[in-house]
């Protein structure tokens, strides 16, 4: 099952970057891991457990060269469009792989979806995905350039969301995926990109991700991120 | 453990409701297999499919190419939603038997 995954994922993504369209999509949450594991190059890095859910963000205003009808062409690689209960925000099923559009929620936020019709979309908005977008770098993987947040700034959003979480499992499993990032960079004496990343977030959301994982009894990850603080504020 | 149950858990009731969806969209295709027949230089067509145990032939006669393109895609189609629908069933069971403990993890 995991192989044929893998495939289709990469099948579809090699599909959008011959449309010229994969640049301008940000990949995020659980598949982010995976790929991962080109950036960190090492055995010590373990990815976490992820499901088929393929989360792609989407930069608002969205800024596209050309249209594409992404439901048309999903339904050419066998997928179904789903459009998911009262918001009517599209997800493409298929058995090997799920995928969901998001966008960055801002505001008051919106009550139903944003559509995106130049890609004839539906996309979930949801907050902190520009957050994501703009730590994003560009890793490759199976000679294909791709998007996605720096590891620390996976990380550090996975912290932040904690507590937004209503599913406890989730919020555990979304935990545990961070703790296990938020390790390998620190193995890879990537201390000063953790910074970076954390500096990028506004102090709301950095007190928030302390609260967060304090609250958690993660107290040895929040005292590092405050001593991290310290050394460069001189605090 | 939890998380993984949770997974599982997630994953099943994606199968689940992907089943559904496959077998939905197969019920909305053309019924049958299009059967090109050609008689002297002109192509006529026939539908054939099974009704309980006997196949049926209904004759189309001559179609334009664009119908005929249709129905062949969606015969591809049928055969990829079952292929796809086959392989479903087959993860239903094997999640529902590792969270019974049936399966090894």
């Amino acid at each position: 099952m995991e192989n044929r995954t893998y495939k289709l994922s990469f099948e579809i993504l090699q599909r959008l970057d011959k449309e010229g369209i994969l640049q301008n999509f940000t990949l995020v949450g659980s598949w982010c891991v995976y790929f991962y594991r080109d950036y960190f190059k090492s055995k010590a890095y373990i990815s976490t457990i992820w499901t088929r859910d393929m989360d792609i963000a989407i930069s608002r205003p969205v800024r596209l060269k050309k249209k594409l009808n992404m439901v048309k062409l999903f339904e050419e690689y066998g997928f179904i469009p789903e459009y998911k209960g009262d918001d009517g925000y599209l997800r493409l099923n298929h058995p090997e792989l799920i995928v969901e559009f998001l966008v960055n929620e801002k505001g008051k936020g919106m009550d139903g979806p944003f559509k995106i019709p130049e890609l004839n979309i539906n996309a979930q908005p949801l907050r902190f995905i520009e957050y994501l977008i703009t730590s994003s770098i560009r890793l490759k993987s199976r000679k294909l350039w791709l998007r996605l947040p720096h590891p620390a700034a996976y990380a550090l959003h996975k912290f932040l969301i904690l507590d937004r979480r209503r599913d406890k499992e989730k919020s555990e499993k979304d935990l545990e995926s961070a703790k296990r990032v938020f390790t390998a960079i620190i193995k890879k004496k990537e201390q000063e990109k953790i910074y970076k990343y954390f500096k990028l977030m506004h102090e709301k959301w950095q007190k928030k991700v302390i609260s967060n994982l304090i609250e958690k009894g993660e107290n040895e990850i929040a005292g590092f991120l405050i001593k991290l603080k310290n050394k460069h504020t001189g605090e | 453990m939890g998380i993984i149950k949770n997974v599982l858990r997630e994953e099943l009731e994606n199968s689940r409701g992907m089943i559904a969806q496959y077998n939905a969209a197969l019920k909305k295709l053309p019924k049958g297999a299009l059967i090109e027949k050609i008689r002297g230089k002109k192509k006529y067509y026939y539908i054939q499919f099974r009704e309980g145990k006997s196949i049926k032939w209904v004759y189309k006669g001559r179609m334009p190419l664009k119908r005929v393109q249709e129905y062949k895609k969606a015969m591809e189609l049928r055969k990829k939603y079952r292929n796809l629908l086959s392989g479903l069933k087959k993860q239903e069971k094997y999640l529902t038997g590792a969270l019974r403990g049936k399966q090894d993890l």
